[in-house]
């Protein structure tokens, strides 16, 4: 099969190469013009320099592949230029995937597209994601483009009988890409952990990369929607214990209950309400729809990847640990 | 009257939330070439119908105004359709890529009895209409020279002027990315300087690796009531957005980044004690400046774009009531004639 991966220079895009190249495939790397085009575990793959924002690069991309694994999206910026990057780029690619009759496309989402205030203490792959306009703006950038990402390769696959498979990936974590930011918050040498018993949805970049590998060849994730959580919960306490152990990071963790912060955020936001209106704003962590999509305590299902694709994550949280920091730089 | 946009992006969410707010203008519908675009922008600010066909939403809205904010390279041919289709346009900066161009607008606006207005926005923001009072009022003379300086990193990683992958829109227009901005500066030397009389630009490249093919820009301007200079920076740190106005009877420093407006007059007290009456005057104001920077950002609302709001809001207003809009034709003509002679020699992209 020979398969294009958009974004395959970015961080989950290497290793996604990777492992399509160890099951075998043809794999064509899409990187940025400008962007780094080395793949030294994969010498047979075949790159080609190409822009999303670009029709015509878009159409040189896809033509003569079987499949496309879509992972480029914009991580920064302002909501609107993400908007543009994301979505504007996937509306491009599906484009371009119609008229040379690509009909597979594996699109890397996020576990950010759910409504984090709505799911009570489990979350799965039928949980509800942010629908409204006014709740996507509340939850940001990231979360707007990811929904709509979604969305156009929905109705893609709808109107032109794409066989499509959207993966939900929980935090993607390697060496120097530690999920600090769904941990807690950082002051000076202390961690603050909020909510330190709580599981982090983690997946081990290799875990996740082997796992898009193995839906993309696979006839029965068409349509289907897959989160990909490593099994192994891990506690953000474990987690940041691990991390401060094994890496060079220095610092000591600090537990904060879950309910003292996610309270202090909404105290903070009535306040800036009260003061400001309704047009009020906050740094993100002070914002509860934020906070609780980072932070609230759910306990996540793994099982569909094992039952649709017949998978299992290669690598334990505790041979992953070993691999990234008794390797170092392996992984960046 | 009925409103309808052309170019969903950035620049977009402000005139679409300004629009939303202003009585008796009706937000018909969107259009951007990204069909997610423009239905987002339509849900999320109320817009009845969206498009990814502007000419088709011409001609099924049949809008009164038009909001051109599309990439700066479209802005003219944008602008043209929406004339002939008998709408007024309000058009983001630069409205045109030259003089004649401009010129072409104000003929096709002539023609139809519309109007076209430049976003020239920061002539309308608090700090330049307090500069702009106190200069009507004579409270610093006669105007003798004006300074315009704007220090943006706009080589920084991310930004797309400088984006490595492919060339930024901008980079078409002569001056390049810093052409983005002139409209800006020109305005502003425009108003405090008036109509030039002879102009020279300086353009020069710091940073050989960035894509741009100017990242310096200078310009020297002999206008009508004083003379100006005119600052573009990509290296100088941290930013800002000044504008100063040196008068026979004193000077006034406009802060736009961070808003502020700092008067050095000559007071009625022995000499020795007026550079610290001044220096006091100039610490109430810088910490007032602080204070109220951090509630403009807490409290949401268009922040440093207080200024387009204003100038949406007055030309709706003049629109509805038949009276000349606050950026008019001569202004246009006169701002888009002074960037003329500043990028006349600007280096073309490679």
């Amino acid at each position: 099969m020979k398969v294009l991966v958009t974004g395959a220079g970015g961080f989950l895009g290497r290793h996604v190469v990777r492992a399509l190249h160890r099951r075998g495939h043809d794999v064509r790397a899409m990187v940025r013009p400008a962007g780094r085009a080395d793949f030294p575990d994969s010498p047979s793959v075949d790159v080609v320099r190409a822009d999303l924002r670009r029709t015509e690069h878009v159409e040189v991309a896809v033509d003569g592949v079987d499949a496309v694994v879509h992972l480029a999206a914009a991580v920064g910026g302002d909501q609107d230029l993400q908007f543009a990057t994301t979505v504007g780029g996937t509306e491009r690619l599906l484009a371009a995937m119609k008229r040379a009759r690509v009909a597979r496309l594996v699109l890397a989402s996020s576990i950010a597209v759910y409504d984090w205030e709505r799911i009570g203490d489990r979350l799965t792959e039928d949980s509800p994601t942010v629908e409204s306009i006014n709740d996507l703006d509340r939850r940001g950038g990231y979360t707007v483009s990811k929904v709509w990402q979604e969305r156009v390769a929905r109705r893609a696959s709808e109107r032109d009988g794409l066989a499509l498979t959207v993966m939900r990936p929980g935090f993607v974590w390697a060496a120097g890409r530690e999920p600090l930011a769904g941990i807690g918050q950082r002051l000076g040498p202390l961690h603050l952990v909020f909510g330190p018993r709580r599981p982090l949805p983690l997946t081990y970049v290799e875990n996740c990369a082997d796992c898009f590998a193995a839906a993309t060849a696979s006839a029965a994730a068409a349509q289907q929607t897959l989160n990909v959580i490593d099994d192994e919960p891990v506690s953000a306490w474990r987690f940041t214990a691990e991390y401060l152990r094994r890496s060079p990071a220095q610092g000591r963790r600090v537990p904060v209950p879950y309910a003292l912060a996610v309270t202090s955020a909404r105290l903070a936001q009535r306040t800036s309400r009260a003061a400001f209106g309704e047009s009020a704003r906050l740094p993100s962590i002070l914002t509860p729809a934020h906070f609780e999509a980072r932070f609230k305590p759910l306990s996540f299902t793994t099982g569909r990847p094992r039952a649709v694709l017949g998978w299992d994550a290669p690598w334990s949280f505790e041979a992953a640990m070993d691999r990234t920091y008794d390797r170092p730089g392996a992984d960046a | 009257m009925k409103a309808a946009l052309i170019g969903a992006g950035h620049i977009a969410r402000q005139h679409l939330a300004c629009v939303g707010r202003l009585p008796g203008v009706e937000l018909a519908a969107v259009c951007d070439l990204s069909p997610a675009a423009a239905e987002i922008a339509a849900e999320r600010f109320g817009a009845r119908r969206w498009f990814t066909d502007h000419r088709a939403m011409l001609s099924a809205i049949t809008p009164d105004v038009v909001h051109v904010t599309a990439p700066p390279h479209v802005h003219y041919e944008l602008a043209v359709d929406a004339l002939s289709a008998g709408c007024h346009v309000i058009v983001e900066k630069p409205a045109a890529a030259t003089h004649a161009e401009a010129l072409d607008l104000l003929r096709r606006a002539h023609a139809r009895a519309r109007c076209v207005v430049e976003c020239q926005n920061y002539l309308f923001n608090t700090p330049i209409l307090r500069l702009r009072q106190l200069c009507r009022d004579g409270a610093l003379g006669e105007p003798v020279h004006v300074e315009v300086a704007m220090f943006l990193d706009i080589l920084a990683a991310g930004s797309p002027f400088a984006d490595p992958h492919i060339p930024h829109p901008t980079l078409v227009l002569p001056g390049g990315a810093i052409a983005d901005f002139l409209p800006h500066l020109a305005s502003l030397a425009y108003a405090f300087a008036g109509p030039h009389r002879e102009a020279h630009g300086l353009w020069a490249k710091r940073d050989p690796s960035s894509p741009l093919p100017s990242d310096e820009f200078r310009g020297l301007v002999e206008g009508d009531r004083a003379t100006a200079a005119l600052c573009f920076s990509s290296h100088g740190r941290p930013d800002a957005f000044t504008v100063q106005v040196s008068g026979t009877r004193g000077r006034a420093t406009a802060g736009l980044f961070e808003p502020r407006l700092v008067v050095e007059r000559m007071r009625r007290v022995p000499r020795p004690l007026v550079p610290a009456l001044n220096g006091l005057h100039e610490g109430r104001t810088a910490i007032r400046a602080a204070g109220q920077g951090l509630v403009r950002k807490l409290s949401g609302g268009p922040g440093g774009y207080e200024g387009l709001w204003r100038l949406i809001e007055q030309t709706y207003s003049a629109l509805g009531a038949g009276r000349q809009p606050p950026v008019g034709h001569e202004q246009l003509s006169g701002v888009h004639r002074l960037i003329d002679d500043l990028v006349a020699g600007a280096p073309a992209v490679r």
